[in-house]
């Protein structure tokens, strides 16, 4: 259920943390969201100049502040419900800063192009001191450049170069050392990566980073001494379910609500989640697993891989690997297996070009899994929306702005057979291996279903919720809501996008959910014992 | 099946299992189909033309030893028509008839054929001739094994991008074989590795760069970004394709075969000859042996020199590829190399000859090289002398605009310890020598390759530049 990559990582994204003005409860402001910047145009003077972007998601969640360079290559400049920062290095050009909800540039909130024109005054003395600092800078360089070419050029010109070595003073141990060289190579990948030294530094606001904080988070929080109810699932969920509401309701009958429910993760990613977090199968009274419709498109494999590596272990390599659809992505997760450095590639360059940006997201964790806790859903819907499937055409109500036109537009790009296919298989495949896992154990698994979303009569969202688990529901401990359940949702009012519950839905679907589940599981009580 | 996929090395296991596991004169079948399919794994439909190739030169080439006279000519006629006529067809038709059409004012369309460019044409067809050329010379005698000229000629690592091979140097390797020496192995690990490296973790990341420029340099004014990107696009193909070298020579000596050194640190280059004797060196050497001295032998004039060496250094920029812009890239460094000879000649015995030859002073020979190569990369990159025209002014700074600095901080460390790695190797062979080292050095040097190929490589396998020539 690959549905991050239309709406993604709203609450989740504790990244919240780099913008100076990071929200809370209080603070969160209601409106359109908002992109300034002042100045809008920089006089650009000794090289550089500046200009602070603020921006405001308007609602409370996260942001993502991208700029887009004359290179055309989007860069992520900020994140952050709501903050400002300054741009030092604003040159003659165009800059694009755009305002996404998501981190992977899909819904798109506002956008402003700051433009930096030259202007021959005198420079400011910071500026100069930073022109002559990068000066400094290149002459050491040019120096470092001479004196290597100097080394190089001793003697007179060469017209012969030899080749390598074609004998050896003493034997050589050519296998030996290149299997030990390996056999180093794969401790030294085991000791950074398979243990928690490297993962603890992930990027905080990466797919994997938050998976692992979120993990961690959850593994280290102490038992709360009340029948603990896990809700797992993707970015339906994540959007979805509130664990606060869900206390609310429940915490006068015992009922305690942790979520894990995370963007672009998939059934094997929840199996391997739950692994991690609940080692002996017992700590739940219950774990709430979605099924239903959802799609997986065969280009995120690379994602899917680096996302659940913080999980992964030697032994996971064939059942881990046959979750994927292509030999490439095959080969690609036995060996994030084996290799786990091999599925942070980007994380660990981009750890290396900023240690220190890096250093200090990590320190900001606590604040994302705070802002993951808060966050309270989308406050617009799409009422007034129509969309005609045979011709395309939609239609908006005024109110909506272009950026959520245009999000609302993607989200509606109808995913191909084989990827809804493909995110069947996934949970026929990974659903039956949580259910194996807790079938000695007490622990309630509930299977339910997710609204479709408002426009379930397209070919995309009516694909039948049927139940490809009633096997195994016939186990004691595993119940499944009705598929209908939560069909009165699928409306307008309670989406922001076609996949997406705003925070009405949210509430009402966590409400339903709470009521739903106490009454099952009151129901099984009344059979049977619980941890 | 590219070097750097797993599929690669999968094939290579197999096939360097089995030809260790059977007799040499059966191995060497081996190795020859093996090519076969390698090379049909690209487009099987081509085998055609280096079937075609070999079994003519081979054929030929007995003929011609055993022949005097006209008749020897006549055979050695029919020889270069087949290969410069598979060669010229294949990559030339489209761009001469093109061009032609222009010129008469004839719709391209009506005598265009998009005729598709088979794989290694250049590079097989080179080593094709030479073999011909040498027997017609009497410098070598004709192979009278088929099986051996045919291995030759599609041997895997040296078919699709080089290094171009000859035929006295490969056929006495085939007939003299014998299982390599432990050296011999230790070396071809280290230079697959080192291929490995320079593809996947150095190319590939200043190939970012440079696609970022060189995508829409009109989009990307300014003198600094010019330089910028011409000098991340030459540093792309350095480590490209001296990397696809490295792993062709590296798997060349794992099956008991030696290829020539195809680069030795150009951009150490004091001169221009210097940098052709340094820079895809199994091309200039063998148009220096084949075009340039064959031209040259018993005319007198520098004149004829220059002209000679002009046209030859145009010919070597049309061998890249069917484009204009590869004929100004070729006829620019023949300027280059006719510019120098005249400089040359003007201050040998002079004080500014001494002063150049001052050690001192080296490294600014070696920069003002350096800067005239990173130039040539206007003309060898885009598609059009347009675009080659805007870059230039770009460079020297017509736009009136600084520009960005393209290159991001990880390639300005990757450019550094290459220089670091090229300075090493260049006083005392440092990387060659490693194959000498004790495991207390040996093995850290693989853990260091095996982490950079694991963690710094671009996404997926992405196809060498030299592919396209």
């Amino acid at each position: 259920m690959y549905l991050a990559v239309f709406v993604g990582t709203l609450h989740t994204m504790g990244a919240a943390v780099q913008q100076s003005g990071a929200d809370t409860d209080e603070e969160k402001s209601s409106g359109a969201p908002a992109i300034t910047a002042n100045p809008g145009h920089v006089t650009v003077a000794g090289g550089a100049g500046s200009t602070e972007i603020s921006w405001d998601t308007g609602n409370g969640s996260m942001g993502f502040v991208f700029v887009t360079t004359s290179e055309g290559k989007p860069a992520l400049f900020a994140t952050g419900a709501k903050g400002s920062r300054v741009a030092p290095w604003i040159r003659p050009g165009t800059y694009a800063f755009e305002l996404y909800g998501d981190d992977q540039r899909r819904t798109l909130l506002a956008a402003l192009t700051v433009s930096g024109t030259t202007e021959s005054e005198a420079s400011p003395r910071t500026t100069l001191l930073r022109g002559k600092a990068r000066w400094l800078l290149i002459v050491a360089l040019m120096v470092v450049v001479y004196i290597a070419f100097y080394l190089s050029s001793a003697g007179t010109l060469r017209t012969t170069f030899p080749t390598e070595p074609t004998t050896s003073p003493r034997p050589l141990h050519v296998g030996r050392n290149l299997l030990m060289g390996i056999a180093a190579f794969v401790c030294l990948d085991g000791v950074i990566f398979h243990t928690g030294l490297y993962v603890s530094i992930l990027a905080p606001d990466s797919y994997a980073g938050r998976l692992a904080v979120i993990t961690r988070a959850e593994k280290q929080r102490p038992a709360s001494g009340l029948k603990e109810v896990l809700v797992l699932g993707d970015s339906r969920m994540a959007e979805g379910f509130s664990a606060t509401v869900a206390d609310e309701l429940g915490s006068a009958a015992g009922f305690k609500f942790v979520t894990l429910a995370e963007p672009a993760s998939t059934a094997n990613t929840w199996y391997y989640m739950l692994r991690e977090v609940d080692a002996t199968a017992q700590r739940y009274w219950a774990i709430v697993v979605p099924y239903g419709i959802g799609y997986e498109p065969t280009s995120a494999e690379s994602l899917r891989i680096s996302m659940a590596a913080p999980l992964l272990r030697y032994g996971d390599c064939f059942t881990f690997a046959s979750a994927f659809q292509q030999w490439s992505g095959r080969f690609r997760a036995v060996t994030a297996c084996i290799l786990r450095g091999s599925a942070y590639q980007s994380d660990v360059a981009h750890f290396l070009e900023h240690p220190i940006a890096r250093i200090e997201n990590v320190q900001r964790e606590s604040a994302m899994v705070h802002a993951r806790a808060v966050y309270k859903g989308r406050d617009y819907d799409m009422v007034g929306t129509s969309y005609d499937a045979t011709t395309g055409q939609m239609t908006f109500p005024p109110r909506l702005t272009e950026a959520q036109r245009e999000a609302i537009r993607k989200s509606l790009l109808q995913p191909s057979q084989s990827e809804m296919q493909y995110s069947l298989r996934l949970q026929r495949d990974w659903i039956p291996r949580i259910l194996n896992r807790y079938s000695k154990s007490a622990t309630a698994i509930v299977l339910t279903p997710v609204p479709r979303g408002p426009f379930a009569e397209l070919p995309a969202f009516s694909v039948g919720q049927r139940a490809p688990f009633l096997e195994v529901t016939k186990q004691r401990t595993v119940f499944s809501l009705p598929e209908q359940t939560f069909d009165f949702l699928e409306r307008p009012d309670y989406y922001f996008d076609a996949f997406h519950l705003n925070a009405k839905g949210r509430q009402r679907f966590t409400e339903r959910l709470v009521n739903d589940l106490m009454a099952r599981l009151a129901a099984a009580d009344s059979h049977a014992s619980y941890p | 099946m590219l070097f750097n996929s797993f599929q690669y090395w999968i094939f290579f296991l197999i096939v360097a299992v089995l030809f260790y596991s059977m007799p040499f004169r059966v191995g060497k079948l081996l190795l020859l189909c093996a090519s076969y399919v390698f090379y049909m794994w690209w487009d099987p439909r081509f085998i055609v033309l280096i079937l075609t190739s070999t079994v003519v030169d081979y054929f030929l080439g007995i003929w011609l030893e055993v022949t005097s006279g006209r008749r020897k000519k006549i055979l050695l006629a029919i020889s270069l028509v087949v290969n410069l006529g598979i060669l010229g067809f294949f990559k030339y038709y489209d761009f001469f008839a093109g061009s032609l059409a222009g010129l008469l004012h004839i719709p391209k369309s009506s005598v265009v054929l998009q005729v598709v460019l088979p794989v290694g044409v250049s590079f097989y067809t080179f080593a094709s001739l030479s073999y011909t050329l040498d027997v017609y010379w009497g410098k070598m005698k004709a192979a009278r094994n088929l099986i051996d000229y045919a291995l030759f000629i599609a041997f895997f690592p040296h078919l699709i991008a080089g290094p171009i091979i000859r035929a006295r140097q490969f056929i006495s390797q085939i007939q003299y074989w014998r299982r390599p020496a432990a050296i011999m192995i230790q070396s071809g690990i280290i230079l697959v590795l080192s291929g490995l490296l320079k593809k996947m973790v150095f190319a590939d990341r200043f190939a970012v760069v440079a696609d970022s420029y060189f995508s829409d340099p009109a989009a990307h004014p300014g003198w600094l970004t010019a330089w910028s990107g011409c000098l991340a696009f030459f540093m792309q193909v350095f480590f490209d394709f001296s990397g696809y070298t490295d792993i062709a020579r590296g798997c060349a000596k794992l099956l008991g075969f030696e290829f020539p050194l195809n680069f030795a640190r150009p951009f150490l280059s004091r001169n221009p000859p210097d940098l052709w004797q340094r820079w895809h060196i199994t091309l200039s050497t063998w148009v220096r042996d084949y075009l340039f001295m064959p031209f040259s032998r018993g005319r007198k004039g520098r004149f004829v020199l220059y002209r000679n060496m002009l046209v030859v250094m145009v010919l070597v920029g049309l061998w890249h590829g069917a484009n204009w812009t590869f004929v100004a890239w070729g006829a620019y460094h023949g300027l280059l190399l006719v510019g120098y000879r005249l400089f040359d000649r003007a201050t040998v015995g002079t004080a500014i000859d001494r002063v150049m030859k001052k050690r001192y002073i080296v490294p600014f020979s070696v920069g003002l090289m350096f800067a005239a190569f990173v130039l040539s990369a206007a003309f060898f990159r885009p598609k059009t002398l347009q675009t080659s025209g805007y870059v230039l002014s770009a460079l020297f700074g017509f736009q009136h605009v600084t520009g960005e600095f393209l290159l991001t901080t990880g390639t300005i460390v990757l450019l550094f310890i290459s220089l670091f790695l090229a300075v090493a190797q260049e006083r005392n062979q440092f990387i060659d020598r490693l194959a000498l080292q004790p495991a207390r050095i040996q093995i850290p040097a693989y853990v260091c390759a095996f982490l950079a190929l694991e963690l710094f490589p671009a996404t997926g396998p992405v196809p060498f530049v030299y592919f396209q020539f």
